[in-house]
């Protein structure tokens, strides 16, 4: 009402008002960009400046160094060794944790979609994980998947089934960090989709019901187009989530055995935690960040093409 | 003007060396009343009464000096914590507890400090440690740390076993295939595990053939000691050995021990207070101890590890003084005895190990440990570096590799060494 009524007005007068509103707007977006300030974009530049520094996180003082860590990065021979199995072992995990919740989620959204109270109390159990602390999974993981004590392994073995090394080898030990997050986030990937379905028109289903349509044609042409959105958002958020994992190589292998399981974040934690090379973390951290920035934005635009938004 | 500038000249010799007089002058007294926070890792309801009673004793014997004993979780996890403390300059302990991973990174960066002038203030004795024990708190010939809970490395085997076998534990490396062969033929099992989840089970065979992990070169550089034809050829013979089932390899102590105590092997390396500790009550069988065995002519030298006292620096001088009497308390030959039956780990006194009226305590206790304090000459630091965390992780990935013959021995020897040197490269 009151902007209507500052429109109306003329020349320089209108100019104020019309400058006054737009600081009130800024002051409050204030907080919010203080915060940001703080919490993202100093920490960003305080990483791109370590990132010409020998910092190795002992004492506060550091000296610059140039591009030395840079070309460390991309020249030196065991940098780009672990560079490319981190990039592999992420890149298996993320296309794993993503199949699985997307594919996964709809699954258990299809089996779930009934409002019944036996249902609620169902897909509260699949959603419970998420509610549990990763750490807290992890050493529950460990315990049920140790070779010699896990119960996995004892059910396998009174069966007379040979024991499985779930965390020992290089195949196994990634299974089983995508089973701990995949147990961990399904539950989420299946209420947004259940909300999602929620959402689509009976109208839809009607007609295609009065066309004969069968329950296979349905799902193809009707629910998941629909669902298209959510499944974007999903493969968009999972995506980066997957490759942020961290917590569950952490508690479960550890990132081996033998980097097997080493992801980009564990990577660049060991090297700034344990190897006090927090130089080299941070050219490590700068590259994953504009390889996270490139992948979403791109996938974003070639999977846009495909996302209907007419439900 | 010429005795103006002369004047001045004279003045600011005489300023600077009353600044080197003045910051010379550390008063290392302890004159206020003071609490220290101490960092620890043990939670046992015993080891942490027993230290509890040391705690009481020392606060008894200087009334102004209180202690808070905090539990901070492993070493690593103290081991953030005392780096982020340190770099925030806030919240850092009196006095830590932790193990000797990062001990040269520490004391290279000034994270702890240089007790060496406390000793000598305080006129500490430290030619009653074990010498292996007090050589493994320096770094670059000064004093950082103190020895508290320490342990070498030993093998355990079945003594019953060997005895139905009418076999005896080789003493020499060379004597190592037939005894395996044997135990294996008549077994069908692993004579021994070697452990590959620390490097400090590994060092006793490296070492003893001259190639240690880390060496120092004359001018006191470091290098790759495995960087050699021998220490490949010795991993050649493990390799060998591993293929024909003779031994096998641990990852997990966990899992080691139940396999030594459920006899799925005849013997493994572990440190020497684990038949007290880990191994106790796991196994039906008399359990047999034997030093490192003899690889190179006269080198049986065992390695000594654990943990250590160290003193943060960035504190007020009162508390890194008061912590260096709380230490220096500690780790004393006062407390020895008890604290090494508290917790199974080695006395760190000469007084207490090298006498036998100070030794019967102990052994009357502890008799087990009868032959690991008779190799007491045979123990040695192992090389204290700040590449050690790395080097180690890398050595211990590409041992396991090439054992379980994911990459062959010269592809894996080849870019453990690059890898090796990368880390050293840049130091």
């Amino acid at each position: 009402m009151r902007r209507k009524k500052n429109i109306v007005m003329a020349g320089d007068r209108q100019i104020v008002v019309k400058r006054r509103h737009s600081w009130s707007d800024m002051s409050c977006a204030l907080p919010a960009v203080i915060l940001l300030t703080i919490m993202t974009y100093y920490p960003l530049a305080k990483l791109v400046e370590v990132s010409f520094t020998d910092w190795n996180l002992l004492k506060a003082e550091y000296n610059y160094v140039g591009l030395k860590n840079w070309k460390w990065l991309f020249t030196g021979s065991t940098s780009i060794r672990y560079l490319t199995n981190t990039l592999r072992v992420t890149g298996i995990f993320t296309v794993g944790h993503i199949a699985i919740v997307i594919i996964g989620g709809m699954l258990m959204a299809l089996l779930f979609n009934k409002m019944s109270k036996s249902y609620s109390v169902m897909r509260a159990i699949i959603f419970m994980p998420r509610y549990i602390a990763m750490s807290t999974c992890g050493i529950f993981f460990l315990l049920i998947l140790d070779t010699d004590y896990g119960i996995i392994n004892v059910i396998l073995k009174s069966m007379g089934l040979s024991p499985v090394p779930w965390l020992e080898d290089r195949t196994m030990a990634m299974v089983s960090v995508l089973i701990l997050t995949s147990w961990h986030g399904m539950g989420y990937g299946m209420m947004i989709y259940m909300s999602a379905m929620i959402g689509i028109s009976r109208d839809y289903y009607e007609a295609a019901e009065l066309d004969g349509a069968t329950g296979t044609q349905v799902f193809r042409y009707i629910t998941l187009p629909l669902l298209s959105p959510t499944t974007l958002f999903l493969l968009i958020t999972t995506f980066i989530s997957s490759m942020k994992v961290y917590q569950s190589v952490d508690t479960l292998t550890g990132g081996g055995p033998y980097n097997s399981t080493e992801v980009f974040v564990y990577y660049i934690y060991r090297l700034a935690f344990t190897n006090f090379r927090f130089d080299r973390a941070s050219v490590n951290a700068l590259l994953f960040f504009v390889i996270l920035l490139v992948v979403t934005a791109s996938t974003m635009k070639i999977t846009n093409k495909n996302v209907h938004y007419d439900a | 003007m010429k005795k103006v500038v002369s004047l001045l000249m004279a003045l600011v010799m005489l300023l600077s060396f009353a600044s080197a007089s003045l910051a010379e002058a550390v008063d290392y007294s302890v004159n206020e009343e003071v609490t220290l926070t101490y960092w620890m890792t043990l939670t046992d309801e015993k080891s942490v009464a027993m230290m509890q009673g040391i705690v009481d004793a020392f606060e008894a014997k200087y009334p102004n000096i209180k202690v808070d004993m905090i539990y901070k979780g492993s070493y690593a996890e103290i081991s953030t914590a005392l780096i982020a403390a340190n770099v925030a300059s806030a919240d850092v302990p009196a006095c830590v507890w932790t193990d000797t991973q990062h001990l040269a990174a520490f004391a290279q960066n000034g994270v702890i400090e240089d007790l060496t002038p406390y000793a000598e203030y305080y006129k500490t004795d430290l030619a009653d440690y074990v010498p292996a024990f007090i050589n493994a708190c320096t770094f670059d010939g000064k004093q950082y740390a103190f020895p508290v809970g320490l342990a070498s490395d030993v093998i355990f085997y079945n003594k019953d076993l060997l005895k139905e076998l009418n076999l005896t534990f080789p003493t020499k490396w060379t004597e190592m295939p037939a005894y395996l062969e044997a135990v294996y033929t008549a077994t069908g099992k692993p004579a021994m595990t070697f452990t590959c989840w620390n490097t400090f089970y590994l060092w006793p065979l490296f070492y003893n053939i001259g190639c240690e992990m880390l060496k120092l070169d004359e001018n006191g550089k470091e290098y790759i000691g495995l960087d050699n034809d021998k220490a490949k050829a010795l991993v050649g013979e493990l390799l060998d050995w591993t293929k024909k089932g003779w031994i096998d390899w641990g990852t997990k102590a966990g899992n080691t021990r139940t396999a030594f105590g459920a006899k799925d092997t005849a013997g493994i390396m572990y440190y020497s207070g684990g038949v007290y500790t880990a191994l106790r009550g796991l196994s039906d069988f008399e359990i047999g101890i034997s030093v490192p065995v003899e690889m190179d002519p006269g080198m049986n030298y065992q390695p000594v590890s654990g943990s250590f006292f160290v003193i943060p620096s960035n504190q007020p001088q009162v508390y890194k003084n008061a912590a260096y009497l709380f230490t220096s308390y500690f780790t004393g030959a006062e407390h020895c005895v008890d604290f090494a039956l508290g917790t199974s780990w080695l006395p760190s006194h000469l007084s207490v190990t090298s006498t036998p009226e100070g030794s019967a305590a102990y052994l009357a206790v502890l008799p087990a440990m009868q032959p690991v304090l008779e190799s007491i000459d045979s123990f040695v630091r192992q090389t204290v570096s700040a590449a050690d965390a790395d080097v180690s992780k890398i050595m211990l990935s590409y041992m396991m590799q090439i054992m379980n013959e994911e990459v062959s021995l010269d592809d894996g020897w080849e870019m453990m060494i690059e890898e090796m040197n990368d880390i050293l490269s840049d130091m």
